[in-house]
Parts: structure tokens; C-alpha cells; sequence
């Protein structure tokens, strides 16, 4: 490949991102308070009322609308590059996200959240074990979308495919699942949050430990609650899932040991190699934000400084989730089916449902935080 | 325009159709196998993992790629062998942004040639997320055979 050179490469992330940037702040500026305002059937700001929509819905929306109508289904070659800095962005933002926490209060909630999320993550895995062979389906496969139903969707999927052998064109048709899994549930959570009166706090437990996909749980919680602050729906939803990022090395260690068990030709990795290769090195950067906050270099809750982070961190999300949205590649998404469809949506529903009435059941609307 | 064009996938069902028909017409057959380059941006979802996970899946499907080539390319050319027809091996990549079924179309069109054959469903890569054979058939240059079953050759 041509190497453009340092400026070569910031001019072709240009447009892209602009285009990112640009459609972030129309729909900051002017559709949102125009729903806001605007009257319909007879109530002022019916479109957000009832639809609850916001500019995080509507950032993935309009790149959905980018991917599969304005570009008919391919990001064009001028965008790409600065479409590509979606993961970018994303990751800073979560990395910043670090700074709502102390180590005091990852302490508090910490402890509900690792058991909740184990629970469900090897809950989930014994589940598709289990079905997964009912069905007739490939160890391989198994093992995909085990590691892609437990821990967190296409993350999982691609750390664990290449232990367990899977073959590539199964792997998208894994995707495909968890992505229109995700899809749907990012939509309908908000609406089923508001309409239990779930507090931020069950509705981040929730959505943390039920929704396949990080990203996705990421923009249900924004959309639930757009506020980004200690004690927000976000702020619970990423403890929860970035305990569930940490055991991706660790889910992936045991489905490899599972999956080489029954193969004749056993291939040795240890848990080291695979937290080498696999662990999400971001978390650090996360937890580096929680300690600052916790010694007080980041300013007490209400300075600037945490005022003007929060402010930044409102934007990345926002123009990393058009980013997301213009990723979603609807005609892909319809071609899910066959063996993985169906374990994905049995293993998908599942974990929702029961996650959703644990959470109602055990988890009181008060935090501790 | 003459030649006929196998695109190979890994159920190789096109071989023994492209291979007839390249027969019955008297014409040399080419077996194409297309390395898919989309799935940087297919796995563009993935904004969790380190940069190692993401490289090592990538890597995976370079070689699983490589492997698929090397098995399709011998069982072309020996069942071509077999069959007496003139044969040629190619592969190409698509371009980064490029669709695989958009690299045969242009290859079909670049190379003249008289006819495609191709498996249905075609099960290389990411073409069965990305409209497969249907969009093959929209853009080719000349007329499409679907291999839906194996039919030998000889």
C-alpha cells in the first residue's frame, strides 16, 4: 500500500470526519431543539417525549441513513478514512469516562457488578454450549458465539475465531446476528427502561449486563439518559461493562481450553499469551481517569475542568456514534440466518429477559454511589 | 469475447459447471479466486479489543485466505487436467473498499471475457453479507452461469 506520510493521512481523515463533525452539530443545534419545541398532536416535544429520541439516537440513525441510502451501502472512498476514526473516538470517550468514578465508588458498585456480570457472562456460554450442540452446530461456531453472546458481541467474536478455527464467511454470519440483535435491543431498551420508571442505576445494571454489544450498550444508556455525570445511566452501564471487557482474555482462555479439549491436534496457550494478545489495553487508560479523579487532579465534582471534559466527552460519543451508525450496513445485517440466527436470538433473548428481571427483582433503584 | 471465467469459493462448486461449459464451447477456462480485503471495515463494529486481537484476526483470515487459494487452485487445475480443457490460475485482491463480487465484474470485464460461472449461494469471504451472486448478475459483463450442484466435468 502507498504510504501517504503523516500529512498525507490527516488530510485523507479530513472530509470524513468533518462530515462526522458537521452532522453532529446540526443535529445538536438545530433538529433537537426543534423536536424539543415542536408540536405535534397537540403536546410541545412529542417526537422526544414519546419517542425518546435524542441526539444519540438520532447521531446512529442519520449514519445508518449515511451507510444505506446517501452512500448506498459502501462508505465512499473519500469518507473512509475519517469514518474509520469511529473506534477512535469511542475509545477516548470511554477512556474519559474513567473520570466519573473514585475508587471509593468502584468499590461500592464494583462488587454487584463483577458477580452480575460473571454470572451472566458463563451463564450465557453454558447456555450456547448446550443449545449450540442441540442445533447441531460446529464446536468452532460454539465457541464463536459463545465468547460473542456472554462477554461482548464482535469483540469476543474476533479475539476467539482465530483459537478456536473458525472459518471467516461463519464468523460474519456471527456478526450479522449479534449486530441486528444489538440493533434491536439499543432501540427498545430506552422505551422499556421509561416505561418500568427504572432508576439510572437498574437501567445501566441492565443494559450492561444484558445488551451483546459494548457500543450498543454505550448508546442505549446515552439515549435512556443523555447526561453524562456521576450517578447517569452511563456511568453505571460502563462499570458494569468494562468488567465485562476485562474478561474477555479470560472467557477466551476458557473457551479455547474447551474447544482444544475434544481436538486431536491440541494447540498449548496459556492464559499469559492470551492477555497479552487479547487484553483491551484501553482499561488501563480508563482506570489511570478513576485514580486521577480519586486524588482530586481532575477538580471537585462541579469545576471546570470536569464541566469542560463532559462537555468534550458529549461530543466524541456523539460523533463516534454516527460513525457507529454509518458502520450498520443493513443488507448485511438482513443476510443473519442459518444455526448462528437462531443460538444468537435464543442466547440474545434470554440473557435480556432474565438480566431484565434480576435487575427488577434484586437491584434497588437507589445506587450507592 | 471468449474464455470462461470460474469464480472459485470454498464449496467449489463451480469447477465442474465452469469447466463443462468451457468444454462444450471449445474455449480455455480461467479459475479466479478473489482475496477479500473488506473485513478491516466489516469488523469496523469492534471498538473494544486491543489492537493485538484485531491484528491476530486479521491475520487469521490472511492465512485461512491463503490456505482456501492453495486447495482451490490444485483441485482447478487437476480436475481441468482431468477434463482436457485449457486451464489458467489467477488470483487477485479487491481493493480495500471494494466489494468481492465488484473485483470478479471488473476482472470479467478487463480479461473479455465470454462467461462467469459461479456457485450459488457464493460462500467466499464476506460476499454472502454483501448480495453475493445477485450482485454479481447485476453488474456482469456477459452472461452468468449458476452452479447450484456440483456437475462433473469429465
Amino acid at each position: 500500500m502507498e504510504d501517504k506520510g503523516i500529512f498525507g493521512k490527516i488530510a485523507a481523515i479530513l472530509p470524513g470526519l468533518a462530515f462526522m463533525v458537521g452532522t453532529l452539530w446540526v443535529l445538536r443545534t438545530y433538529v433537537e431543539p426543534w423536536m424539543a419545541n415542536a408540536v405535534l398532536f397537540g403536546q410541545k416535544g412529542w417526537l422526544i417525549k414519546v419517542t425518546h429520541l435524542n441526539y444519540i439516537l438520532l447521531a446512529i440513525i442519520v449514519g445508518m441513513l449515511y451507510r444505506n441510502v446517501l452512500f448506498g451501502g459502501k462508505i465512499p472512498a473519500w469518507a473512509e478514512e475519517g469514518f474509520r476514526t469511529t473506534r477512535l473516538f469511542i475509545k477516548a470517550g470511554v477512556i474519559m469516562l474513567g473520570s466519573l468514578y473514585t475508587i471509593q465508588s468502584l468499590a461500592k458498585v464494583g462488587g454487584i457488578a463483577i458477580l452480575l456480570i460473571m454470572t451472566f457472562v458463563f451463564g450465557t456460554i453454558f447456555f450456547v454450549m448446550f443449545f449450540g450442540r442441540l442445533m447441531g452446530m460446529e464446536r468452532s461456531m460454539i465457541g464463536v458465539m459463545g465468547a460473542a453472546c456472554g462477554v461482548c458481541g464482535v469483540s469476543a467474536a474476533i479475539a476467539t475465531s482465530p483459537a478456536v478455527k473458525a472459518k471467516p464467511s461463519d464468523v460474519a454470519l456471527a456478526i450479522a446476528t449479534i449486530l441486528g440483535f444489538g440493533i434491536m435491543t439499543m432501540f427498545i431498551s430506552p422505551f422499556i427502561g421509561k416505561a418500568l420508571q427504572m432508576s439510572d442505576y437498574q437501567f445501566g445494571a441492565w443494559v450492561g449486563t444484558g445488551i451483546l454489544n459494548s457500543g450498543q450498550v454505550l448508546a442505549t444508556c446515552l439515549a435512556f439518559n443523555p447526561t453524562i455525570a456521576p450517578g447517569t445511566a452511563v456511568a453505571y452501564g460502563e462499570i458494569w461493562n468494562v468488567v465485562r471487557v476485562i474478561s474477555i482474555p479470560f472467557v477466551v482462555f476458557f473457551i479455547t481450553m474447551w474447544y482444544w479439549r475434544a481436538e486431536a491436534e491440541a494447540e498449548h496457550m496459556s492464559l499469559g499469551r492470551i492477555l497479552k494478545e487479547k487484553f483491551p489495553v484501553f482499561v488501563i487508560g480508563f482506570f489511570g481517569m478513576t485514580f486521577l479523579s480519586s486524588v482530586g487532579a481532575l477538580g471537585a465534582e462541579g469545576s471546570n475542568t470536569l464541566h469542560l471534559m463532559r462537555d468534550v466527552m458529549s461530543w466524541i460519543f456523539g460523533i463516534g456514534l454516527v460513525g457507529q451508525g454509518a458502520y450498520i450496513d443493513i443488507r448485511e445485517i438482513k443476510t443473519a440466518g442459518g444455526k448462528p440466527l437462531k443460538v444468537g436470538l435464543a442466547a440474545g433473548c434470554l440473557k435480556y429477559a432474565v438480566a431484565l428481571l434480576v435487575i427488577m427483582l434484586f437491584v434497588s433503584k437507589e445506587s450507592s454511589f | 469475447m471468449t474464455g470462461v471465467l470460474v469464480v472459485l469459493d470454498e464449496s467449489g462448486k463451480a469447477i465442474g459447471q465452469g469447466l463443462a461449459l468451457a468444454r462444450e464451447l471449445g474455449q480455455r477456462a480461467v479459475g479466479l479466486f478473489v482475496y477479500e480485503r473488506g473485513w478491516n471495515v466489516y469488523i469496523g463494529h469492534d471498538w473494544l479489543s486491543g489492537s493485538n486481537a484485531r491484528a491476530t484476526f486479521l491475520e487469521y483470515v490472511e492465512e485461512h485466505e491463503k490456505a482456501a487459494e492453495a486447495e482451490l487452485k490444485a483441485r482447478f487445475l487437476a480436475e481441468a487436467q482431468a477434463a482436457g480443457v485449457e486451464a489458467q490460475f489467477e488470483a487477485i485482491c479487491c481493493d480495500d473498499l471494494e466489494h468481492l463480487t465488484d473485483a470478479v465484474i471488473r476482472e470479467a470485464r478487463e480479461g473479455g471475457y465470454g462467461h462467469i460461472v459461479c456457485a450459488d449461494p457464493l460462500t467466499r469471504g464476506l460476499s454472502p453479507r454483501r448480495g453475493g451472486t445477485a450482485a454479481l448478475m447485476r453488474g456482469a459483463p456477459c452472461p452468468v452461469v449458476l452452479a447450484g450442484q456440483t456437475v462433473a466435468a469429465a
